[in-house]
């Protein structure tokens, strides 16, 4: 069993490198919808006890879109989880729809936002790694953070008491941001951990 | 100066029955600032927002300042987060879990000796290994917990709150946790003898929980901001 508590600085720094292509091409896919200049945070690896989730993210309400990855054997490998704070949201919706309202358009437009970001992020990681992922359709959730992931979380605390979360910040000065969670679960993780040491 | 229980932050936690208002408020006492957690009248109240005029905050005070509030006031002890797939147990303090989707809330109380717990249950079933993830493992290690405090498993009540459904539009079938939780909790209980005195589970909106183990009473505070007593 891989002890995830226990990364070297070195393997954190690959896995770094590895969000940073994903959300380097999400970003450059935001970028194009909406014809602005979006810029990226450099990728935070957090090894998080689930039991200390609360503690990072909070009571803040936010939209979520989470896709689910497989690759071709349709084996689950992890879960991608795009969020928007509120205020974010009402303004994606703005730009998109026209107006400021969360119904079923402005939530359909969300989806679509997110599902573009995670799509992109997957095919760069993909490639990346020479794997193949399949993203599922979106699943879409607004409430506080620590609800819409603890489905998540309580899928992946079957195996382990540890989740990996790479944390991107997308933003355009300071009106729009997202976050982009990868939780990959322990197969997976294993597995990019194998391709990057091949590759060094 | 009524002596108070400060913990760290010197902040105290206030029970305010005024009247028919019952509400929740913690006190900073070095600002004299007076938070209103929860107030049974904050839908019907006059003023859209509290705010320091109002008379459960000036009671409460009032209280802290050494003065004879109006209201009924007693003194709850300091909180505790308990945090994912954990539980706490304890006398006469607030308990406290917050961002309750699929996860469910079990607050289990002893009325005569004021001993409460609370579990933030992930997964239905027992745990192997003593984990307090599953809703078996977790209600388990609490009653024998409450009882090396002083709870008797007979008087024993339970309280529940969470297992919703969050995502609106799914496609997943594994994001369906909640109502196995809800059935795995209920099962345990009703095997442990313990009588559920009050729910509020399921529905598709995310909850935050103050159980109030001087009272027994359960906040639940929903991410849209509506509040329910259990």
């Amino acid at each position: 069993m891989f002890d995830v508590s226990k990364l070297s600085e070195m393997e954190i720094d690959a896995l770094k490198e590895l969000g940073n292509i994903g959300a380097g091409h999400a970003a450059n896919a935001l970028s194009q919808m909406l014809g602005r200049y979006i810029s990226m945070t450099v990728p935070e690896v957090e090894i998080l006890e689930i039991s200390k989730l609360e503690e990072k993210f909070g009571e803040e309400v936010v939209a979520g879109i989470l896709t689910a990855l497989q690759d071709l054997e349709a084996n689950n490998s992890g879960f991608l989880y795009v969020m928007f704070p509120m205020d974010s949201s009402k303004k994606l919706i703005k730009t998109l729809c026209g107006s400021e309202d969360i119904d079923e358009m402005g939530i359909s437009a969300l989806m679509e936002v997110g599902n573009i970001l995670s799509s992109s992020f997957c095919n760069a990681t993909a490639e990346f790694l020479n794997i193949i992922m399949l993203p599922s359709p979106p699943n879409f959730a607004m409430d506080m953070t620590i609800a819409v992931i603890d489905a998540i979380a309580a899928q992946l605390a079957e195996k382990s008491d540890y989740i990996i979360l790479f944390e991107t910040k997308l933003h355009d000065g300071e009106e729009l941001s997202a976050y982009l969670v990868l939780i990959p679960d322990m197969k997976f993780f294993e597995n990019i951990m194998e391709l990057l040491r091949g590759m060094q | 100066m009524i002596p108070l229980s400060k913990n760290k932050d010197d902040v105290v936690y206030l029970s305010v029955n005024l009247r028919r208002i019952k509400a929740l408020v913690s006190v900073d006492v070095n600002k004299n600032k007076v938070t209103v957690l929860s107030c049974t009248k904050k839908n019907q109240c006059l003023y859209e927002e509290c705010f320091e005029y109002c008379e459960v905050a000036i009671s409460a005070r009032n209280y802290v300042t050494g003065k004879t509030p109006k209201a009924e006031i007693k003194e709850v002890g300091g909180e505790v987060l308990v945090g994912i797939g954990e539980y706490r147990v304890g006398v006469g303090i607030i308990l406290k879990t917050i961002g309750l989707g699929s996860c469910v809330g079990v607050a289990l109380y002893d009325s005569h000796e004021n001993v409460g717990g609370l579990a933030h249950v992930m997964l239905p079933g027992n745990s192997s290994n003593g984990n307090t993830k599953y809703a078996g493992t977790a209600i388990e290690k609490m009653l024998n917990d409450m009882e090396e405090m002083g709870a008797k498993k007979r008087r024993i009540v339970a309280k529940l709150a969470g297992g919703a459904q969050i995502f609106k539009h799914m496609t997943l079938d594994v994001l369906k946790i909640g109502d196995r939780n809800i059935q795995s909790i209920e099962e345990k209980l009703e095997d442990e003898k313990i009588k559920i005195v009050a729910k509020d589970v399921g529905g598709s909106v995310g909850r935050s929980i103050f159980f109030n183990t001087f009272d027994g009473s359960v906040l639940v505070r929903y991410s849209n901001g509506g509040e329910k007593w259990l």
